[in-house]
């Protein structure tokens, strides 16, 4: 009873993006957009063997959903990312060779575990994940090299969560951590396509092909931020990291993203 | 606690530092390597060339090694080209210099524009990469050009010409394009019909290939299989121009006209290698209806040869058309025996 009574309160004070916190509500609700500006170093064995960079812009919208009786949170994201790929050794290093789209939205609940660090409040859970990516080369890479060709997978994956939580007088330090630990989805065969002329072109990228696990996937996504309550908002400042690392029928593909994001939360 | 919250961030510290993702060395030993690499786990015809990989590498290592211009680099690919003997391989350097097997062995081009008016074409339509025309009151004509895509006959309205006594399907200088545009291949048959089949290599090894994968679209039968065909080739047709001159052949009763086409029975992709290079190779091998390779190209039932000078000089000057005056008569000779 004591221990629950104490997260009750270390997590209504801790997190205080939350928005018009009532004790008489028993879960409390924010929604935070985040807007963020990075950098991308990027390759797959497959159609960009050698690496390629740029830079990313990305757009998440995040849902925290907290239960103030038992402390266990809801998590509910959506993440749009693009970033344009060049070469930085053809003679127009601006130029955008492959236009990258990532996409990922999912669900999590963590519950909270004893600390006993004042100020500390350490979430773990898992969720439900949906996340797709897909390489477009340009008309210039076509100019360029002829033939370039797209790229793309998606996963259905449950990862894991961890949400470290840290107040610190009005502000207050975040650091949201996921990691797929095993799922299903298309990834690219080995070289095999099937023929665009083929009545089933698309189904066949819709039918997953795959069990990812962390053998042979490693996602890990990253984000610290901290909050500072301004008016009847509070303004987010984030570092995020994402880095990807899988070998799968063959293919591999490695990728590294930087952004930093400024953000509210309503 | 404390121990759990390190741990997970130096977890994320180590997997943040990450420096191999861009190939940063671009000497030109390593772009060598990078084009061995690539064709080593990918390229699919190693046995069709004979070539010996290991070999390849035994001997053009040390030779890279010792390279330091970018014109030498490419005076040695372009032979190393030539030794792989591959129509679809080639290479280009950061500064766009393309390396390339095909453009030094092809023909050179024909000119159409005279021929049309040498041989009185008229009601000739331009569509996306497809002319038709009306040559003799019963003889309709086809250029299938270069970088057709997304073709079908539905797109283009050949009922408009009178192809009763034949229809001449010209794929000469048609050096390549889209597979999607086998489409137009649907103007000869009803139903649905393999058309050829397409396989590609499913591992890094060199012999390890998935089954033949049919390519199977739905026709339309506008041109019926009494109408007689001729199809028109020379060296330039290549890739896909070789591809459709081989499945026209396998759908209907059609004659092939002109000189051996180019080859080029794959479908290539290309990548960038080190240093902003790039590498464009074969990646699926392409068998006709009979399963029989298309990379060495067709060869044709009636061979109507000519030398260089003559396409340089008197075609040039006049249109005139051998290959085309060898179709007409056949035709006209035909017409007049039904």
């Amino acid at each position: 009873m004591k221990t629950n009574l104490f997260f009750s309160l270390f997590c209504v004070l801790s997190q205080l993006c939350f928005s018009q916190t009532s004790l008489e509500k028993v879960t409390v609700s924010s929604h935070t957009l985040t807007m963020g500006l990075g950098f991308f170093e990027y390759n797959n064995s497959n159609t960009i063997p050698y690496g390629m960079n740029g830079s990313s812009f990305n757009f998440r919208y995040r849902l925290y959903k907290h239960n103030l009786k038992t402390g266990h949170d809801f998590r509910y994201d959506v993440y749009f990312d693009y970033s344009g790929l060049g070469n930085p050794y053809i003679i127009d290093k601006d130029l955008v060779l492959f236009n990258y789209f990532g996409f990922n939205t999912g669900a999590g609940w963590m519950r909270p575990i004893i600390n006993g660090i004042e100020g500390l409040g350490v979430n773990v859970g898992f969720g439900v994940n949906i996340d797709g990516e897909y390489i477009l080369p340009t008309e210039e890479a076509n100019a360029l090299i002829g033939h370039p060709i797209n790229f793309g997978k998606w996963l259905v994956s449950s990862p894991c969560l961890i949400r470290i939580n840290y107040s610190l007088k009005s502000f207050s330090l975040t650091n949201s951590f996921q990691l797929p630990l095993i799922g299903f989805g298309y990834f690219p065969e080995y070289q095999y396509s099937p023929s665009r002329l083929d009545e089933h072109y698309y189904s066949y990228f819709m039918k997953p092909n795959t069990i990812a696990y962390l053998g042979n996937y490693r996602l890990i996504d990253n984000e610290f931020d901290v909050s500072y309550p301004l008016g009847k908002t509070t303004v987010n400042l984030s570092y995020a990291f994402t880095t990807c690392n899988y070998i799968v029928n063959n293919n591999s593909q490695h990728y590294l993203q930087h952004s930093i994001g400024l953000g509210v939360t309503f | 606690m404390r121990k759990f919250v390190c741990s997970v961030f130096l977890v994320i510290s180590i997997m943040s530092c990450n420096n191999d993702i861009i190939d940063k060395d671009i000497s030109h030993l390593n772009i060598f390597q990078a084009f061995w690499d690539v064709m080593d786990e990918r390229y699919v015809f190693f046995e069709e060339k004979n070539l010996n990989w290991d070999s390849i590498y035994t001997v053009w290592q040390p030779k890279f090694a010792s390279i330091h211009t970018d014109i030498e680099a490419v005076t040695a690919f372009d032979s190393l080209l030539t030794i792989i003997g591959d129509t679809h391989v080639s290479i280009t350097t950061r500064d766009g210099i393309g390396i390339d097997y095909f453009w030094d062995n092809r023909s050179n081009d024909l000119l159409f524009g005279k021929i049309y008016a040498n041989y009185n074409f008229s009601n000739i339509r331009q569509y996306s990469n497809i002319n038709l025309a009306q040559v003799t009151k019963s003889i309709a004509y086809m250029r299938i050009l270069s970088n057709l895509s997304n073709a079908s006959g539905a797109l283009i309205n050949i009922e408009d010409y009178n192809f009763s006594d034949g229809l001449i399907v010209d794929l000469r200088d048609c050096n390549g394009g889209y597979e999607t545009g086998y489409g137009i291949c649907d103007l000869f048959f009803s139903g649905s019909q393999t058309i050829c089949y397409e396989q590609y290599r499913n591992s890094p090894s060199h012999n390890l290939f998935t089954e033949l994968q049919p390519i199977t679209i739905k026709g339309l039968g506008v041109v019926g299989s009494k109408i007689p065909i001729v199809v028109l080739i020379n060296n330039n047709t290549h890739s896909m121009g070789n591809s459709i001159a081989f499945i026209i052949k396998d759908l209907t009763s059609g004659i092939v006209i002109g000189e051996r086409s180019g080859g080029g029975g794959g479908a290539v992709k290309s990548v960038f290698l080190p240093a902003g290079w790039g590498l464009t190779y074969t990646y699926l091998r392409i068998y006709n209806q009979s399963k029989f390779t298309m990379e060495d190209g067709l060869k044709p039932d009636v061979e109507v040869l000519r030398s260089q000078e003559f396409w340089l000089d008197i075609h040039q000057k006049t249109g005139e058309d051998p290959q085309l005056a060898k179709a007409l008569e056949l035709l006209e000779k035909n017409a007049v025996m039904r």
